[in-house]
């Protein structure tokens, strides 16, 4: 996965703000799709990601993979992250 | 410079802001794609879905918004974020100005019983009662000795007219005091109340002050709002038929040293009650652009919104009080799409037609056009029909006229349009003898 090119990524108060010009449209992420997105920009790999959420928020490494994988499912949606 | 808002303040901002080479950049939801300040702006951008909460009370998005198109500075027009001080520091923090007063005047006004002390300790006159809640009978019928009756009681904790009772003479007061406490004890846990003076049948009237960041201010006379249908304005007007020359004076004056006293700048409204005897107090301040502007710039020449501008640029303020003139009288008519048979019921679709009066002394500030669809998601004013002349007679037969000719057409579209007419056509009104339950009472006498 790969993040949509050409989008305005902007930080606004500790989280992300994404607008994309094409779509004219901006959406804002919570505190923790922020961390996600970052991950994502860092090209964190997925596991990694898992075994970190789940740390920070105290929780399972399953209920981590599953927020996750909820959070990706969503930005897809929107077209912030379109497939390789 | 960025408009943090919609509809017809959003255009006023917009022409203000051509009229002084600013470019704009509007917001707006996907309700409002095809909305008139989207096409005026320089820039436009999409900010969010239709509910308010996701959109125009997004700070995120706007403040994100304003980065992403290099604007420096966010007007926010009325409603949404304008009293919001978190929005106007969360500007500051990013290095937009906020078209607007400092944070901490917007805060110390927010809180109403707050603002009523900053008031009187600046002596300002705010309506007689108890400064602290009340606890005990015998305190509490010494206050409404006092203050003279009738007095209204009413709950320490809450509000929502639980915990409230009126008072209109002493034999009534035991067994009021006792039950308000207990129905305040039952639905808030705090059986304490306040005592405060009951104003029967009072006016609505409210001075605009304009004040810049070194010390300037003036006041632009006042504006007559009595005519409300629950606390929400029908029709204002400049100036008051209640006030002499000299209360005028002495009402802006007061009201300058209040906004003083909280070292207020910008544009700003002190809003106050006149009772029957004529005397006045002060109500609350709403720290932003009203809506009913537009009658004090008729009347005194002065563009408010591009006054709020330069000021927040900076500017000392162009004006003294012996600058500001009042000329003439003028009459603010709120049209909104609601249907006065069926309870006021918001009614949202396509417009099919417009036609918007004109002629001399007549002013529409409004969004709506042939083929504009009133989204349902937000207030429902369309349109505000201003005119001025040279007395007040005049302005409302100018007014009658207007109302006559502003055509706004489509499927299940009803407009408040018919109830103005009715308004203005009533004797008491043409005489200037209305008070805020004038409504209510036209309402019953005749259902429109």
């Amino acid at each position: 996965m790969k993040i949509k090119k050409d989008l305005v990524i902007e930080i606004i108060e500790d989280s992300y703000t994404i607008y994309d010009p094409i779509e004219d449209r901006l959406i804002s992420l919570n505190l923790s799709a922020s961390l996600i997105f970052e991950w994502i920009l860092k090209n964190k790999e997925i596991n990694d990601m898992i075994k970190e959420y789940a740390k920070i928020y105290e929780i399972s490494q399953e209920k981590a993979k599953e927020d996750i994988y909820g959070v990706i499912e969503e930005l897809k949606k929107e077209g912030v992250i379109v497939n390789d | 410079m960025l408009i943090a808002n919609r509809g017809e303040i959003a255009v006023r901002i917009i022409y203000a802001l051509k009229e002084l080479g600013i470019e704009s950049v509007a917001v707006y939801s996907e309700a409002d794609e095809n909305s008139l300040h989207v096409m005026l702006a320089n820039y436009a951008i999409r900010i969010g879905p239709p509910a308010s909460k996701s959109s125009y009370l997004n700070m995120k998005n706007i403040i994100s918004a304003a980065e992403i198109s290099g604007a420096d500075a966010i007007h926010p027009g009325y409603g949404f974020l304008a009293e919001n001080p978190e929005f106007a520091e969360m500007c500051r923090d990013h290095n937009i100005t906020f078209i607007g007063p400092p944070p901490e005047a917007i805060r110390a006004m927010g809180d109403k019983i707050e603002a009523k002390r900053i008031m009187k300790k600046a002596g300002v006159p705010v309506v007689p009662g108890s400064d602290d809640p009340i606890s005990s009978l015998e305190e509490g019928l010494n206050i409404a000795k006092e203050i003279g009756f009738p007095i209204i009681i009413k709950a320490a904790a809450g509000g929502g007219g639980r915990g409230m009772r009126l008072v209109r003479d002493e034999s009534e007061f035991t067994n009021a005091f006792l039950s308000a406490s207990n129905e305040a004890l039952n639905a808030f846990g705090d059986a304490r109340v306040y005592i405060e003076k009951y104003l029967e049948k009072p006016r609505h009237i409210e001075i605009q002050l304009l004040g810049d960041m070194h010390g300037n201010m003036v006041y632009l006379g006042e504006r007559e709002c009595s005519i409300q249908r629950r606390h929400q304005k029908i029709i204002e007007e400049a100036l008051s038929p209640a006030l002499s020359e000299e209360k005028r004076r002495w009402l802006g004056e007061v009201a300058v040293k209040g906004a003083k006293a909280i070292g207020y700048y910008s544009a700003g409204t002190m809003e106050f009650l006149m009772d029957k005897d004529g005397n006045i107090y002060f109500i609350e301040m709403n720290t932003r652009i009203q809506v009913e502007h537009p009658v004090s710039e008729m009347i005194t020449g002065i563009d408010i919104v591009k006054e709020m501008i330069l000021i927040a640029m900076g500017e000392k303020l162009r004006y003294k009080q012996e600058d500001i003139k009042f000329n003439g009288h003028s009459i603010e008519a709120r049209i909104t799409a609601e249907d006065p048979e069926r309870n006021f019921t918001p009614t949202a679709g396509k417009i099919d037609f417009v036609h918007k009066p004109g002629g001399p002394g007549i002013r529409v500030d409004s969004h709506i056009y042939s083929g504009y669809s009133i989204p349902p998601y937000y207030d429902s004013l369309i349109a505000k029909l201003i005119v001025w002349d040279k007395d007040r007679i005049s302005a409302i037969s100018r007014l009658k006229r207007a109302l006559e000719e502003f055509v706004i057409r489509g499927e299940g579209i009803k407009t408040t349009i018919p109830l103005h007419l009715k308004i203005i056509e009533d004797e008491r009104f043409k005489k200037g003898d209305i008070h805020t339950g004038f409504i209510e009472s036209i309402l019953k006498l005749d259902n429109i």
